[in-house]
């Protein structure tokens, strides 16, 4: 077997504050091949973002890691600060949720993109104009030498991240991390951004990785899923798996929940009961014990591992992954 | 208090026109930006009518007007056939008992300072609903129950509560004088996807055991297909398409409609892989500079010479009340 592009094992990040540690995320482990797309659900204080900004070392320094996060073999963790930079922007791409807020307002965005093609490659001005050019035309900005020109507060949601997508692939990173990157979008504009990242991931054959709360985007978007709970990894599994044949409680929770547009109206939804569990105050044994309909006494006492149970990888963290009956409503999605 | 009115919707919307006038530079060259344009609906009592549209369509804008938090510049709203525009100081009073607004983010209405019984019992008080203090603590018990909260956390403020629960508490708040209709401006946008389907579920026991009609505005298509009963579909300012809520998504007839909805994703990969896209060209353009006779023309993919010459205008389709605003109206199945 070949070794995945990003191998991320056991991967713990705490916050230590005044009122006790936060345990944003609880030994998390998974792999991205190369050229892979890999979408990260969870709902908000799931582990999903701090996860990301973990492996790539943007945390501030208080955060305390642990495990291992090996890019191409290489321990990022134990990367000395100072060879940070080779890997961020070069190997590693990464797009936010607010793009206007990650660009300067004082530069012109070819500016920028020629900034940030210069830091990283010692190529002369002009070739680098040449270049941001190109990069604005391939995330598809109509007219690249008008739009370099303008400065950030000029662009619509949508053109901005299009910007901030050309300046993540700049250096042509193996990576790219993509996080919410369209959940401040207009529908219409979030479809163009997801087939852009799509569209870049098989002509270039970057991985991106994409982290939402929005599980229908990654039935377009993604190749692997990885569905994830109170700083955990709680189900894997190839798309056409995951839908088809989901297997812990909390997926199904989660794909009840979702109201699917192509649903008749008013089906009642079956809703998790209570809500997510904050990072301060973990459940014991199985975080999603108290919301679960199929707890049983083992699930407040231990903590269930990510196991593999099915074919192509299909894991989940359930004492009874693959033991209990898929909610009648779920039965009917194809595999 | 279910007073019913045979003839006629609870709320008619006529030909609603909003025109702010915005200077522009230093010498305050005046220019018109309409916000909304010709807008007719009407909903009726325990019906749902959703309001959907993309960011900057125009569709907060008919809530302020309905509610008279803006003036409008043209047309009439009438509320049991009485129009709003004429009510005086305590007729507006009353106008604004009955109907009440739920906003996206419910921390922005609730006063931190103030016990959750103290923000329940405030609108009791003011619109002289309760005598004495033990029938408005009664009532406050009623209205917690009512949303799905324990009699016990009326002692609590508002930070002390999750988002979905602080949103229980405004739809309480609003609840408490008991109006015939409810504007939700966007009410589970901010919330997870776990804890919006209980808002959701919450919502459709209130309008049955109520009666109480709702203005559902969202960007959220999925959303508005669960529950709605109408919709109305908005673009730069005007009603584009209007109809049930299943021959809206069943068969779609206005271009943007069907634009707009083969861009939502399904939470189906296979459905996902097998629809077919429509994609729109460019962005919605600036409601500074209106495109002539049709606004959608200039995006839209079935525009002839017809379209940029003469304005189509809203007129039924089909069966029933399904209306739409295009020269080339059809049938066409997206979902």
């Amino acid at each position: 077997m070949t070794r995945p592009l990003l191998d991320v094992r056991d991967l713990a990040v705490t916050f230590p504050t005044d009122s006790g540690p936060i345990h944003a995320v609880h030994r998390m482990s998974f792999s991205i091949g190369s050229g892979e797309r890999v979408g990260i659900v969870g709902e908000s204080g799931a582990g999903k973002s701090v996860a990301a900004l973990a492996i790539t070392r943007l945390l501030a320094p208080s955060a305390r890691l642990s495990g291992q996060v090996a890019l191409d073999g290489t321990d990022l963790l134990q990367l000395p600060r100072s060879q940070l930079r080779h890997v961020r922007g070069e190997r590693i791409g990464m797009v936010f949720q607010d793009p206007v807020t990650c660009l300067s307002p004082r530069m012109s965005v070819g500016d920028q993109l020629v900034e940030a093609i210069r830091a990283h490659r010692g190529v002369p001005r002009r070739a680098a104009r040449d270049r941001a050019l190109d990069l604005l035309r391939s995330v598809g900005i109509p007219d690249p030498v008008l739009w370099a020109k303008e400065y950030p507060h000029r662009l619509s949601g949508g053109m901005a991240q299009r910007v901030m997508i050309a300046m993540a692939i700049s250096c042509d990173p193996e990576l790219l991390i993509a996080d919410e990157p369209t959940t401040a979008l207009d529908v219409t504009i979030e479809a163009q951004i997801i087939d852009l990242l799509v569209e870049l991931s098989e002509e270039r054959g970057t991985a991106v990785m994409l982290i939402t709360h929005d599980l229908a985007l990654l039935a377009r978007f993604a190749e692997r899923i990885l569905v994830t709970y109170a700083g955990s990894i709680v189900e894997q599994g190839t798309v056409g798996t995951l839908y088809g044949r989901p297997s812990h409680p909390y997926t199904w929770g989660l794909m009840q929940s979702v109201t699917g547009v192509n649903e008749q109206r008013r089906r009642r939804l079956t809703a998790i009961r209570g809500a997510p569990p904050s990072a301060r105050a973990i459940p014991p044994g199985c975080a999603f014990h108290p919301r679960c309909p199929y707890v049983q006494e083992v699930c407040r006492r231990e903590v269930p591992e990510l196991m593999v149970h099915g074919g192509d990888d299909h894991a989940s963290a359930c004492h009874f992954a693959g033991q209990l009956a898929r909610p009648e409503e779920l039965r009917e999605v194809r595999p | 208090m279910n007073r019913q009115i045979s003839d006629g919707p609870l709320l008619r919307v006529e030909q609603l026109a909003k025109v702010y006038p915005v200077a522009h530079g230093i010498f305050g060259r005046h220019q018109d930006v309409t916000a909304v344009d010709g807008v007719s609906f009407a909903i009726d009592s325990g019906h749902t009518l959703g309001l959907v549209g993309e960011s900057g369509c125009g569709k907060s804008t008919v809530a302020r007007c309905l509610l008279r938090l803006t003036e409008p510049s043209g047309g009439s709203v009438r509320f049991f056939g009485e129009d709003v525009a004429g009510f005086g100081r305590g007729e507006l009073r009353r106008y604004h008992r009955q109907v009440q607004i739920v906003f996206q983010d419910p921390s922005g209405t609730l006063n931190p300072r103030m016990t959750v019984e103290d923000l329940l019992a405030e609108p009791l008080r003011v619109h002289g609903l309760v005598t004495d203090r033990l029938a408005a603590r009664r009532r406050v018990h009623e209205l917690l129950e009512l949303v799905g909260l324990r009699r016990e956390q009326g002692a609590r403020y508002p930070h002390e509560f999750s988002g979905g629960q602080r949103q229980r508490i405004s739809i309480a708040r609003v609840l408490a004088v008991e109006p015939r209709m409810l504007i939700l401006d966007e009410p589970v946008a901010s919330l997870d996807v776990s804890i919006a389907a209980q808002i959701l579920n919450l919502l459709a026991d209130l309008q049955e055991q109520l009666g109480v009609a709702y203005l559902l505005i969202s960007h959220d298509l999925s959303l508005v297909r669960h529950v709605a009963h109408q919709v109305a579909v908005m673009y730069l300012g005007e009603i584009m398409e209007l109809g049930g809520v299943d021959d809206i998504f069943a068969a779609p007839q206005h271009p943007y409609t069907q634009a707009l909805l083969s861009a939502v994703p399904l939470p189906d990969p296979t459905a996902e892989q097998r629809r077919r896209r429509i994609r729109l060209a460019g962005e919605p353009p600036s409601p500074l500079a209106i495109p002539p006779a049709c606004r959608f023309h200039t995006r839209c993919f079935k525009a002839e010479s017809v379209c940029s010459r003469e304005k189509p205008r809203l007129q039924p389709v089909a069966e029933r009340d399904h209306c739409a605003s295009c020269w080339f109206a059809e049938p066409l199945q997206v979902l």
